[in-house]
C-alpha cells in the first residue's frame, strides 16, 4: 500500500516499528506512556487520548444523525 | 488467561481470594477490550488506515468469537522472518488490506519464554512478565513492513531451491 504521510505507532514496541519505516524512509513517530529507551517522540497517556477522541467522535456522529432530519419526524422520548 | 481456580499464580491463596483477584482480572480484560474496540471504531469512522497486533496463542480472549472481525493475517513462526521467538501472532487491518510478500531470514537462535529472566515483581509477590518477551527483533519489524505494508521484495533473503 502507499503512504503518503506520516505514520503514527503506539504502544509497547513502537520504537522499533517507528526506526525500520524511518530506515525505510517512511516519516515515522511514536508514541507511548513510558520512554524507557529515551526514545519516545510523544510521552503521552494514549488511554485517555482514546476515550476523549471516542466521545467526541460519538458525539459528532450523532449531531450529524440528527443534523439533516425534518424536525416533525424526531420525537422526544420520555421515560416514565 | 489466569482465570481458573487451578491457575499456579494463584497458588498461595484460598478459593475466596482466588475469585477476588479472578475478577480484578475480568474487570481490567473488560477495559483494555473496550478501549481497543473504541481505537477501532474511531479508526473505521475517520477512515484511517490501522494495523494492530496481538499473540495468537492457544487460549486468547479475541480468538473465542469476541472480536469485531477474525485476525487479517496470523504468522505462526516469527523466527522465519527474523525474530528471536516462534510466538505466533495475529494481525488485524483495517481500511486496508496486507500486501503479500514473504522475506525469508532464519538466522537468529530460537529464545524461549521459560528461558528468559523473570520480570519484575509488582504486588503479593507475583511477576510481571519479563519485558525481554515482548520485544520484537528490529529484522522482524523491517520484514513485517515490506512484506505486508509497503508490498516491497528485499535484497536481503534465504533463496530457496524452489
Amino acid at each position: 500500500m502507499e503512504i503518503k504521510g506520516k505514520v503514527h505507532c503506539f504502544f509497547e514496541q513502537s520504537g522499533t516499528f517507528k526506526n525500520e519505516f524511518k530506515k525505510l524512509g517512511i516519516p515515522a513517530e511514536d508514541y507511548d506512556i513510558q520512554n524507557n529507551f529515551g526514545q519516545t517522540d510523544h510521552v503521552v497517556d494514549l488511554f485517555s487520548h482514546i476515550e476523549r477522541e471516542y466521545d467526541k467522535t460519538r458525539q459528532d456522529n450523532f449531531r450529524h444523525y440528527w443534523a439533516g432530519r425534518p424536525r416533525h419526524r424526531i420525537f422526544p422520548v420520555y421515560l416514565l | 488467561m489466569l482465570m481458573q481456580l487451578s491457575d499456579k499464580n494463584y497458588k498461595n491463596l484460598d478459593d475466596f481470594e482466588k475469585v477476588q483477584k479472578i475478577l480484578l482480572r475480568s474487570k481490567d480484560r473488560q477495559k483494555f477490550y473496550e478501549l481497543l474496540l473504541k481505537m477501532v471504531g474511531v479508526c473505521i469512522k475517520k477512515e484511517l488506515r490501522l494495523v494492530f497486533e496481538n499473540p495468537w496463542a492457544m487460549q486468547h480472549y479475541l480468538k473465542q468469537g469476541n472480536f469485531l472481525k477474525n485476525p487479517t493475517i496470523v504468522d505462526t513462526n516469527r523466527m522465519l522472518r527474523g525474530d528471536y521467538f516462534v510466538k505466533p501472532t495475529a494481525y488485524w487491518f483495517f481500511n486496508c488490506e496486507p500486501t503479500c510478500g514473504f522475506t525469508k531470514q532464519f538466522d537468529k537462535k530460537k529464545k524461549s519464554i521459560n528461558s528468559l529472566p523473570p520480570g519484575r515483581k509488582i504486588i503479593d509477590g507475583q511477576r510481571m512478565c519479563s519485558e525481554e518477551r515482548s520485544m520484537i527483533s528490529p529484522d522482524y519489524a523491517r520484514n513485517f513492513i515490506c512484506d505486508f505494508i509497503l508490498g516491497k521484495k528485499q535484497e536481503i533473503g534465504q533463496l530457496s531451491l524452489f
